[in-house]
């Protein structure tokens, strides 16, 4: 069944038809928000909200970008709340936020602190600011085209390509000792 | 110089050039060993983030989470629904006679006053306060 059937199967009574939905975009949600946010226990309740406010627009739903896409763009803009979120809380209780850490990835002697590479790419993007967080999970990690990218994110495309190069030399930088040029 | 063709390198992964925008940059990786280099280890970066994609499942039973605070939400809707369809129903009966009411008194009070104004439609009486309190007795009380 289609995603759009789908929908006309759950707006019958078939409660069963959204769970199919929830299950079937699941993993792109999940890689959408723990990109963004980190494996942590917030991540599981911005993807569940991330349903719930597809659920509440499902009226408002016109079938204008796919269903994938149209929760993509959920997810992308509630992980970026949560980000806010976060800074504003962590602002309120003077402590040092995570998103500003500047735990340096490799060590005095050039060597990598982390075991596994995968860990230490991850790490990098996690330190990038959120808005150049964001293109780099939508267009490097999710695939999305810069096109799709841009009005997810609802900015020029001319926007998002800058942030891109930026998101790009930034890790470039932290990330030199593991793409083997010095 | 440079830096455009920089960009070029960095734009010729997200969109196709133009034609004089990919001769520029073809020519300028034919002599620049820097510029070479600088796009190997692009490829390479950008390789490395996509192999590094996380986790692509939430916590188990996602799906079940999820179905049962909607059917809670909804619940919780349909309570909130009932409440106000029960407080509508309680007082459609006497919602017309009380507007009736209303009208009738609005009425009464204007024709009663002769002048038009939102205090006399409610029948407040147009008087001072000097005229309710007795100055006299306030000067004494001073």
């Amino acid at each position: 069944m289609t995603d759009e059937q789908l929908i006309q199967a759950y707006k019958s009574g078939d409660e069963d038809a959204f769970r199919t939905l929830i299950k079937r975009h699941e993993p792109r949600v999940a890689a959408t928000v723990i990109g963004m946010l980190g494996n942590c226990p917030e991540a599981d309740d911005v993807g569940q909200e991330t349903f719930i406010r597809f659920h509440n627009s499902l009226d408002q739903f016109r079938g204008q970008a796919s269903v994938g896409t149209y929760i993509t763009r959920i997810a992308i803009n509630l992980s970026l709340n949560e980000l806010k979120r976060r800074r504003k809380r962590q602002f309120l209780f003077f402590s040092k936020s995570k998103d500003d850490d500047e735990e340096t990835l490799v060590d005095e002697t050039g060597g990598i602190e982390y075991d596994d590479e995968k860990e230490i790419v991850r790490k990098a993007i996690q330190d990038l600011e959120p808005d150049f967080r964001a293109v780099v999970v939508l267009r490097m990690m999710e695939g999305y085209s810069t096109k799709e990218t841009a009005d997810m994110l609802n900015v020029p495309l001319g926007t998002v390509l800058s942030r891109l190069a930026r998101a790009q030399k930034k890790l470039k930088a932290v990330l030199m000792p593991l793409l083997g040029d010095s | 110089m440079a830096s455009k063709v920089h960009d070029l390198l960095y734009q010729s992964f997200e969109r196709a050039l133009t034609q004089l925008e990919q001769k520029r940059l073809d020519e300028a990786l034919k002599t620049s060993e820097t510029l070479r280099r600088e796009k190997a280890v692009l490829e390479r970066l950008r390789q490395r983030v996509t192999d590094s994609s996380v986790d692509t499942k939430f916590r188990p039973f996602f799906a079940d989470r999820v179905m049962s605070r909607i059917r809670s939400q909804t619940a919780t809707g349909l309570r909130i629904e009932s409440v106000w369809e029960g407080i509508i129903a309680a007082f459609r009966p006497i919602a017309i006679a009380a507007t009736v009411v209303m009208i009738v008194l609005i009425s009464y009070n204007l024709f009663k006053s002769k002048t038009i104004s939102v205090a006399s439609a409610l029948g407040e009486p147009d008087i001072t306060l000097e005229q309710v309190v007795d100055p006299a007795f306030v000067m004494n009380w001073e």
